[in-house]
């Protein structure tokens, strides 16, 4: 067996006869079992497997380049070959929990209306336009909590089909999220159930959606 | 859709704050920074504030940066350094006004992140499937037999991707076994 076979298998936690006597005549191997020990426990380690929002990319991509140009337009989502959703100035951020102060009163509210797949939920939105950016606070109960390989992603909508995410949430609570377009261009403000994938478009799974719209 | 850029023509890109060179980077580092600030900050929402605090730094910063060096380095010092600042933030809020410590003491949970770090980043290097054996068999504590039944696939085949995904780890990894021994 060689060293590298030796702390292959030592890492992989296959520690058999041959791994033993492999270390008790190695002192390379035997110099390198606290680190292993150590990585061991690192792979063990939930944190390390927790992932960010799937949306954090965007997020992120949208806040650099609306600084690095801030008269133009940040980059457009070449990656979603195929998807209708609109490359606008959007920098979308949901702070579970966090809203802030008292706020002045919204510029529209809405109850939106759950789906099939939500019964029983509800969700209640107030928004603000603020210098072309809409401010949304949603309050949501009743939907089902999600576990790390699923979200749910709130939507704008424009009348012409284009849609740009506004964030997303796992669970119950009262959210705040921002994003650089107005609602009247954008009218319909829903929320799908989106699975962990590279797909960046709304899922056919509509959890809320606004009263006139949907099926 | 552009193709993948070397590290080199990336942050060359990155500097101008060229969206897909952003995205980009933040594919290859993204989820080690995200794994400093949660395991750091024990806060989802602070951890992702921290990231998205970290690529804008690094935009900031990227001019006196070298392309010709590793970048993962100079991001971990800039995604520590902003969950620092993000705990002190928070500590801040939380304490009374009266009390104007201005030094706030770390938490343990700020140690060892570098190999956290690097850990993360290595795992970023395998495949989807290398990563799901690695998951499985470390996190979630499966056998090889709880792992095929699970994922629908040949014993003999997570035992094969087991033992790649643990090689290709161990030397990605070597360079901290070899600072330790």
């Amino acid at each position: 067996m060689t060293c590298e076979q030796c702390q292959t298998l030592y890492l992989a936690g296959d520690v058999g006869p041959a791994v033993e006597s492999h270390m008790a005549g190695c002192a390379s191997c035997r110099s390198s079992r606290s680190a292993l020990d150590r990585l061991r426990n690192e792979l063990a380690d939930p944190t390390l497997w927790e992932l960010p929002a799937p949306d954090l990319a965007e997020r992120v991509v949208a806040e650099v380049s609306a600084k690095a140009n801030p008269a133009g337009r940040p980059g457009r989502r070449g990656r979603v070959a195929g998807s209708i959703v609109a490359a606008v100035a959007a920098v979308a951020v949901i702070a579970a929990g966090v809203v802030a102060g008292r706020s002045p009163a919204p510029d529209w509210e809405v109850a939106l209306v759950a789906g099939e797949t939500a019964r029983g939920a509800s969700a209640h939105v107030e928004g603000w336009l603020v210098d072309g950016t809409t401010r949304m606070r949603f309050d949501v109960s009743g939907v089902e909590p999600l576990g790390p390989d699923e979200y749910y992603e709130v939507w704008l909508t424009a009348d012409d089909g284009r849609h740009v995410s506004a964030g997303s949430f796992t669970s119950d609570g009262v959210f705040e999220t921002s994003i650089g377009v107005a609602r009247s261009d954008y009218p319909r403000v829903w929320v799908t159930r989106e699975p962990v994938d590279d797909d960046l478009g709304p899922s056919r799974t509509v959890i809320f959606d606004n009263p006139g719209y949907g099926r | 859709m552009d193709g993948y850029m070397t590290d080199q023509r990336l942050l060359r890109r990155f500097r101008t704050g060229d969206a897909e060179a952003v995205r980009q980077l933040y594919g290859r580092y993204g989820r080690a920074v995200f794994t400093v600030a949660y395991r750091s900050l024990g806060d989802r929402g602070l951890a992702e504030e921290v990231v998205q605090q970290t690529f804008l730094q690094a935009w900031r910063a990227a001019d006196r940066f070298d392309p010709e060096k590793d970048p993962g380095p100079w991001l971990y010092a800039i995604a520590r350094r902003a969950a620092v600042d993000a705990y002190r933030r928070e500590r801040r809020h939380r304490v009374d006004r009266d009390d104007d410590t201005e030094i706030v003491a770390l938490p343990p949970s700020f140690e060892g992140m570098w190999e956290a770090w690097e850990v993360r980043s290595a795992l970023d290097k395998l495949t989807e499937d290398e990563k799901t054996v690695i998951e499985a068999t470390h996190y979630r504590g499966l056998t090889h037999e709880e792992t095929a039944e699970q994922l629908g696939i040949p014993v003999g085949t997570v035992k094969s991707r087991s033992h790649r995904a643990h090689r290709r780890l161990a030397e990605l990894l070597a360079h901290l076994r070899e600072a330790s021994a």
